[in-house]
């Protein structure tokens, strides 16, 4: 697994006061996972292996909850997140050449996200608004009818 | 800890107290700002609208005035809705840079403020949030308390008859009598498949284990519906109280509500209103005196759509990944740590108090023949009225479209309308029932 970096995971202090708040109990995973997602914006690989440590399980247990849920992230999120849908009323509007823009411009694949973590790519969710044609889903705001020589 | 006396009290004298937001006529020299803290309002800063009238009516010295948040009135696409009782004066679309023109013209001078009332389908200008069409043609059941009360406040859920339904059942009613009264009302899901819900209660009271467990489906996943995040923001106590009736009924010590983590304001609310329970012993053990004990927790999903469905709901609260288990065994007989399970909607839980309350025959005289009692509908899209709307069953979609939600923007046709979730039909005109001309 790549290493990922986090200054004071293993000593993290903050890291040890949630897990304190939840008994070993492996039913509180999720509940530990959203708290750690919280205040890191994802889940680092000490952190996991701390987790693990913490409810008794194996690492690749916490790996697989991670990586069901989409609210967990391996990767830290940016500060605007961006997703394009995909579904296939968008997609007859040429969302995938949106798509294609919005990776060309921020040079960064799908899941991934901008040195300056300003801006995390989502990738290829389908957004809700499927009554919008096209839409873009950056943070709360959707971009309506977005073409893409605008993106 | 607050014995049953006490609670009775506390009924009685709140009841007074806020007598002026049921009665028009209250006798009364106060005021009460109602503020809508739902999340369509409060992301259009209904936080702001509630801080700046607090600090308007402080300075200004106003007496008898109170500010209060509530849940959802309904009518979202008029927020952030603010109303005036107890002559309920309807103000919409109110920003805080408002707030001073109505604490002036309105709770000083005692004039309405024209500008910011709003106007019906046909034009009239409404002062009362009542004589709006969207209202006239709706019957609320489940969400009655929602923009009556704040929902952080349980005084006030007591006030409003508040576990008056958990007491008739655990001092008048024998297990069986009260899963007799669910199945004659003719209350089904509301989840979606409409299971008959006194029969699942009668299931899970007859399956056989030491230990039952009594969860609350809060996932809601389906694209624009926010009828359960509404409940569980403007009347939280009214679910504890159902969940701790059905634990009653089936013996169940343990509930657990499942929300899904993207309804921060729901888990919030929620959570302070078991918080309160606590304190005042409705949540515990041997509450008021007698066998009866139970204990409520909340468990958050985190973005996974199939978690709604209940054997994956089970799987996410053991804290595993949400993959459905095959059926059956029904969590009726083996659900959450094998143990015999009773899974209910938000929605199905709130209608429980008002069935206890009033009786069957009266649940069962509203609705259809084979589905009893009212829906809530969360209307989106190209309709006027976007909002939260429960109707009795049998309502045709032409009612909800056009006489509730106002017709399509721009006196347009109508198209399609979907119902339920993304795998759900589309319903034409043909079926809509309307003629061209509407």
């Amino acid at each position: 697994m790549e290493e990922v970096k986090c200054e004071n995971c293993k000593k993290d202090e903050e890291l040890e006061k949630i897990l304190l708040q939840y008994k070993q109990d492996k039913d509180n995973l999720i509940q530990i996972l959203n708290e750690v997602q919280e205040h890191y914006g994802y889940i680092p690989t000490p952190a996991q292996m701390r987790i693990a440590e913490y409810l008794g399980i194996t690492l690749a247990e916490v790996y697989g909850v991670i990586t069901f849920y989409s609210r967990f992230t391996l990767k830290p999120k940016g500060k605007y997140n961006i997703a394009v849908c995909l579904g296939t009323a968008c997609y007859v509007k040429g969302s995938e050449k949106i798509l294609e823009r919005v990776k060309e411009r921020l040079k960064i694949d799908a899941g991934e996200t901008t040195p300056d973590r300003k801006i995390f790519h989502r990738g290829n969710k389908m957004y809700r608004g499927l009554r919008t044609s096209t839409s873009i889903y950056n943070k709360r705001r959707s971009l309506r009818k977005s073409n893409c020589t605008k993106s | 800890m607050k014995s049953l006396e006490e609670i009775k009290k506390i009924r009685e004298e709140k009841r007074k107290e806020l007598d002026l937001r049921v009665n028009l006529k209250a006798d009364t020299h106060e005021k009460h700002i109602l503020v809508c803290r739902g999340t369509g309002c409060t992301s259009s800063k209904s936080e702001d609208i509630i801080n700046n009238f607090k600090k308007l009516i402080k300075e200004k010295n106003i007496p008898n005035v109170r500010v209060i948040q509530t849940g959802c009135f309904g009518l979202c696409a008029k927020g952030p809705i603010v109303i005036i009782r107890p002559e309920d004066t309807f103000y919409a679309m109110v920003t805080p840079g408002d707030c001073e023109e109505i604490v002036n013209t309105h709770l000083i001078e005692g004039k309405t403020v024209d500008r910011l009332l709003c106007k019906d389908i046909d034009g009239t200008q409404v002062k009362r949030l009542d004589d709006l069409g969207f209202y006239k043609k709706q019957e609320r059941i489940a969400l009655k308390n929602c923009g009556k009360i704040d929902p952080e406040n349980i005084d006030e859920y007591i006030a409003f008859d508040g576990y008056l339904a958990l007491e008739k059942v655990l001092f008048s009613m024998s297990q069986d009598e009260v899963i007799e009264e669910i199945t004659k009302s003719g209350l089904r899901g509301r989840g979606g498949a409409g299971f008959p819900t006194g029969k699942k209660w009668a299931f899970t009271k007859m399956a056989e284990g030491d230990q039952k467990y009594v969860v609350c489906n809060a996932d809601e996943g389906d694209p624009g519906a926010f009828m359960d995040r509404s409940i569980l923001e403007g009347d939280p106590h009214s679910v504890i109280e159902a969940m701790m009736i059905a634990g009653y009924a089936i013996g169940a010590d343990q509930g657990y509500i499942y929300v899904r983590a993207e309804y921060p304001i729901a888990v919030q609310r929620f959570g302070k209103a078991i918080e309160q329970a606590r304190e005042y012993g409705i949540l515990g053990k041997n509450i008021w005196g007698t066998d009866f004990s139970f204990d409520l927790n909340i468990r958050l999903g985190a973005g996974a759509f199939v978690c709604g469905e209940e054997t994956a709901l089970l799987e996410s609260i053991e804290g595993r990944a949400g993959r459905p288990r095959l059926k059956p065994p029904f969590p009726a007989n083996v659900g959450l740590w094998q143990k015999p399970t009773l899974i209910n909607n938000v929605e199905t839980y709130a209608n429980i108090t008002k069935i206890i309350l009033n009786g069957a025959d009266w649940y069962a005289g509203i609705g259809t023949e084979k589905s009893k009692g009212t829906k809530v509908f969360a209307l989106g899209g190209n309709v006027v009225n976007t909002g939260l709307v429960e109707v009795p069953m049998g309502t045709t979609l032409r009612e909800i479209v056009y006489d509730i939600g106002g017709g399509i923007p721009n006196g347009r046709d109508f198209k399609a309308a979907q119902t339920g979730g993304p795998s759900r039909r589309m319903y034409t005109k043909r079926i809509l029932g309307c003629s061209n001309r509407l």
